[in-house]
């Protein structure tokens, strides 16, 4: 009588065998299609921008804003950072990399916060009111930042920012300022994550927030 | 009245010709300088404009290009505004990510050749406004060139422009 229900279950078991390998099947063939479909979109692929995978540490950002204000990480947060470092008696270079952000911060998607730092490394020649009136003709929105000399030495060196005085030879003690054209992009957690390289286009950088912006998902 | 001059009705009508053929010659378009000199000039200034520029700057820049119509190498060195202080040739190279800004002794425009002074390259760069400049205003600039001519230019302070939607000439 035990033998009953045995010889009744070998079938059974198969086809629950079956049933369980197609289902195990069905379902990783799911999940292999749903990775594929959400798979996260690459990292931006172009000659004119470095993005990095994971964001990057700078070194220590210890400056002060147009309103003299500390200027810290802790103040990229929450948003996307466009970066460049000038001067204000730039009549050409730094007024047109100006105008090229406030361009893109009018063309970026409109759901994406975007701010603009302009970063005086001629802070002799620019205090923090002069910053102020000269970022703002721009957009009132942009911040103009500067700071100690050491300071700017160290914050911009660590991105491979240079910058160095050359006197003009008119004997006036005027100079100018040669200075690394690039912008940089700090990502929401403040964390330094692509470099776009000059010649600079408003169209293509503004493609391309688009792109890192999907690509870390923020 | 020496016996070789022309006599007078001819002279009047000569002169009445001259006028009428000025007045024929359409302006070049896009020209925005207008030479002020009288004699034609081996040099043209075409397309001239400042970017306006935000009150405090204590420079600004000065973009044209500049048009050697005549048959000689011209030189040009000095430039004085009465609306600036100083005005100087500066060429401005963006390589290997720098920028850097040098300033240039003299243009040299070669005969029948075009120099374009545009943003991140050559352009006048114009020191210490005497008055704040705005949209709308016009700059005068005198252009000293090597051969005694001088040229006096008017050019306009656009806050409208930038480099995407002024002209070039690159095709020639």
């Amino acid at each position: 009588m035990n033998d009953a229900p045995h010889a009744s279950r070998p079938p059974a078991s198969r086809f629950t065998l079956l049933l369980v390998a197609v289902a195990i099947a069905a379902a990783a063939a799911g999940i292999a299609l749903s990775r594929w479909l959400s798979a996260p979109p690459p990292l931006p692929d172009n000659m004119y921008s470095t993005v990095f995978p994971q964001g990057r540490e700078t070194e220590a950002m210890r400056l002060i804003d147009h309103d003299g204000q500390p200027f810290t990480r802790e103040r990229l947060r929450g948003k996307w950072t466009l970066m460049f470092f000038g001067f204000t008696h730039c009549p050409d270079v730094c007024p047109t990399a100006l105008k090229l952000m406030q361009k893109i911060r009018k063309e970026r998607p409109q759901d994406m916060p975007l701010q603009v730092v302009f970063v005086s490394v001629d802070p002799r020649r620019d205090p923090p009111a002069r910053l102020r009136d000269y970022v703002r003709y721009f957009d009132p929105e942009f911040i103009g930042v500067t700071g100690k000399m050491e300071d700017l030495i160290t914050f911009t060196h660590s991105m491979g920012v240079l910058f160095a005085y050359r006197d003009t030879g008119a004997g006036d003690g005027s100079y100018s300022v040669d200075h690394t054209a690039q912008i940089m992009l700090f990502d929401p957690d403040g964390l330094w994550r692509a470099v776009f390289s000059p010649p600079h286009e408003a169209a293509r950088i503004t493609q391309t927030l688009k792109e890192i912006r999907a690509y870390v998902g923020e | 009245m020496s016996a070789n001059s022309p006599s007078r009705p001819l002279r009047r009508s000569l002169f009445l010709w001259y006028f009428l053929v000025s007045l024929l010659v359409p302006a070049p378009v896009g020209l925005m300088a207008a030479p002020t000199g009288a004699p034609a000039q081996a040099v043209e200034v075409r397309d001239a404009w400042i970017p306006e520029a935000p009150p405090v700057a204590a420079v600004l820049a000065a973009y044209m290009t500049l048009v050697n119509h005549g048959s000689r190498t011209l030189r040009l060195s000095t430039i004085t505004s009465p609306d600036f202080a100083t005005v100087e040739i500066h060429q401005t190279a963006t390589e290997g990510g720098m920028s850097r800004m040098r300033k240039l002794d003299e243009l040299v425009l070669y005969a029948g050749d075009d120099v374009h002074l545009r943003p991140g390259g050559i352009h006048l760069m114009l020191i210490k406004p005497a008055r704040p400049l705005r949209h709308g205003d016009m700059v005068r600039l005198r252009l000293q060139l090597d051969d005694g001519d001088s040229l006096e230019v008017r050019v306009p302070v656009r806050a409208d422009a930038d480099e995407a939607t002024m002209p070039h000439h690159d095709h020639h």
